[in-house]
């Protein structure tokens, strides 16, 4: 994916299912129609912002797609490039303690994202290749 | 760290003669990754499945050492995870090879095909339960019988299914209202199969109420079984089950007994189904399995079709509420087994089957692919088929979604290469659906596009805001937990997974 252009920034990733493991994953950057009215001054306080070298928006955005329930996300670049989470929403509460555990929350889940994607990257060839052995009738030895 | 090698090395006669193992350990060698999944558990632990679904449960950094390929062959994982195809080493391809063996294995369903056929010979009923997933008719209603045309039809497209076991199963409505038509479908059956040879097997869904003696002897040699539904003591299972006359508990118990007496215990089997009256009633429920002679119960929640939606039955009770008596009630079996009383959940076992053992199970829901259509599938009386039972009551609230077509209008292969079958399975394979694509339980769980279709109007939902999803997750991770912290109940559950 190409570098997300500064106008178009996330309101909602749409994660649409692809039957190919490869492009599984997609996000689809809708531009934003009334750039923040939706947002009070308060919930712009509560954002994370991340080095767009270390996390992939791919990790970010499943990172937000799983916390789905306790919070509402807003990806976006920063004016420097970077990643952007706004936390626009937390189920759990209005108040800093909520705000603050839910960042917590989404630096641990994207940890685990990076490593997913990690070993995503490491085993694609040998899943294929599982894969296809599996559901096919043939050996790999060919014995 | 002091590892079980280096104390099987202090105790060796020949210590201070050789070197320990770490010194033989090819630095050259180093694993490669096998794709594995993982989901964190609680605060530091994980929960790793590799494709087959085979666990290993490990702390944070011992995940970070395994991804970053820095674990030693002395290590306590590295052994379970070589052994479970977590990682693998060298230049063979047994690894993969094995791994894919085991991918094929619990697959098998899908090269098996469609074994269970549904056929509803009726839609009269004559009870009227508020949480009735079909919209049954009255008695007399018999414009809502299975024509013999439609079931010699249906017959056609039963005996057309490469699966060598067929299970033939009677739905309402109440099945035994039509056992004119049931006689004529198992003797068609039966001769058809004499030049088939197929395990042939049937199946009566029924509360018992029109159970007969002719019906009885007709079933005797036969391999043909009663399901019945059991809900709980008197109190509970009339009031969910409310019919004219009144005590359908009754007739059930006697109905269960009447079968046992006459066929054999293992002929007759019972549902129940949780509504908001049982979350209390755990124990109450296990203790009636127990009392009318079960050795098993399966905690059945609440679907959301028919008038289970219609009376807002469904909307009684949360996931979270369910779970809570789901735990209460496994807790309460896990101690009358411990007490030497012989009892399972079968909705457990069949994860556990799932968790512990490299079989497939035959449970539609917990299948990926789908298993709508390609392991189960409905002829309604009408003549149309539908992918799931699920699917038919669907189609009774107007919403034809899965009607795969109609017995007297289209082939065999128009009906199984229906978009109205194929599209929802493809396009909920778990392996592509947001979050279950990277889900360490993906290979327990089951892609239910029916469901989702009826509770979220598409084929996959958000999986964090899915019934379904929360349920399963909360299953799964209460049956893990309890494995971990009693070896008895670890021994029991695998008792339960082989059985």
């Amino acid at each position: 994916m190409g570098r997300i252009p500064r106008t178009h920034l996330i309101v909602l990733i749409r994660l649409i299912a692809r039957t190919t493991p490869a492009d599984r994953w997609k996000c689809e950057i809708l531009p934003l129609r009334n750039g923040f009215a939706g947002m009070t001054p308060e919930t712009r306080e509560h954002w994370l912002e991340l080095d767009s070298t270390v996390y992939s928006v791919e990790a970010v955005a499943k990172t937000a797609y799983r916390l789905a329930d306790v919070g509402v996300f807003q990806i976006e670049h920063s004016s420097t490039g970077q990643l952007r989470v706004v936390i626009q929403k937390c189920s759990a509460g209005d108040t800093m303690e909520c705000y603050a555990h839910l960042k917590r929350e989404f630096l641990t889940e994207l940890t685990d994202q990076l490593l997913r994607e990690r070993i995503a990257v490491q085993t694609e060839a040998r899943r294929n290749l599982i894969l296809a052995h599996a559901y096919s009738s043939s050996s790999l030895s060919g014995s | 760290m002091h590892t079980p090698h280096q104390a099987l090395a202090d105790r060796s006669p020949f210590k201070g003669k050789f070197s320990g193992p770490s010194a033989f350990v090819d630095k050259l060698q180093a694993y490669r990754l096998l794709p594995f999944d993982f989901e964190r558990l609680d605060g530091d632990r994980y929960f790793l499945t590799n494709m087959a679904g085979e666990f290993v449960l490990a702390s944070r950094p011992e995940l970070q050492q395994i991804v970053d390929c820095s674990l030693s062959p002395v290590d306590r994982l590295y052994a379970e995870l070589k052994a479970k195809h977590f990682i693998e080493s060298g230049n063979s391809l047994a690894a993969p090879e094995l791994l894919a063996v085991k991918v094929r294995t619990k697959a098998d369903f899908i090269r098996r095909f469609t074994a269970l056929h549904m056929f509803v010979v009726t839609l009269r009923c004559d009870h009227s339960c508020q949480y009735c997933q079909v919209s049954r008719q009255s008695e007399d209603r018999i414009a809502f019988d299975m024509s013999k045309d439609t079931a010699a039809a249906a017959l056609d497209f039963t005996f057309k299914s490469p699966s060598p076991q067929i299970k033939i199963e009677f739905q309402g409505g109440e099945s035994l209202l039509n056992f004119d038509l049931i006689r004529f479908i198992v003797e068609e059956a039966e001769a058809r199969n004499s030049i088939c040879g197929k395990d042939l097997q049937f199946v009566a869904a029924s509360n018992l109420v029109p159970l007969s003696d002719e019906i009885l002897s007709f079933a005797e040699g036969r391999p043909f079984y009663f399901s019945t539904s059991l809900d709980g003591p008197r109190d509970l299972h009339n009031r969910n089950r409310p019919r004219p006359g009144g005590d359908s508990h009754n007739f059930a118990r006697t109905g269960i007994k009447r079968v046992r007496d006459r066929l054999g215990i293992a002929r007759v089997s019972a549902l129940m189904t949780t509504t908001a009256d049982s979350l209390a009633r755990a124990t109450d429920i296990v203790d009636e399995y127990l009392d009318a002679g079960f050795t098993g119960l399966f905690l059945r929640p609440l679907s959301p079709y028919g008038f289970a939606i219609k009376t807002r039955q469904y909307y009684n009770y949360q996931v979270d509420q369910w779970l809570e008596f789901y735990k209460s009630a496994l807790s309460y079996i896990i101690r009358l087994n411990e007490s030497g009383v012989r009892f399972q959940e079968y909705y457990t076992a069949l994860i556990l089957r799932k968790m512990l053992t490299p079989h497939p199970t035959g449970y539609v829901d917990l299948q990926n692919p789908s298993g709508i259509g390609i392991s189960a599938i409905v002829f309604n009386y009408n003549g149309k088929v539908f992918a799931s039972d699920e699917a038919r009551m669907l189609a009774e609230m107007d919403d034809e979604r899965f009607a795969l077509g109609n017995l007297t209008q289209n082939t065999y292969e128009e009906i199984m290469l229906s978009p109205n079958l194929v599209d929802p399975i493809q396009v909920s394979v778990l392996e592509s659906v947001p979050m279950c694509s990277d889900c360490a339980f993906r290979p327990y769980c089951g892609s239910d596009p029916v469901f989702h279709y009826a509770t979220t109007g598409d084929f996959v939902g958000h999986k964090k805001f899915s019934p379904f999803c929360r349920r399963h997750m909360g299953m799964f991770k209460h049956i893990i937990g309890l494995m971990e912290s009693s070896a008895s109940t670890r021994e029991l559950f695998e008792a339960w997974a082989w059985n």
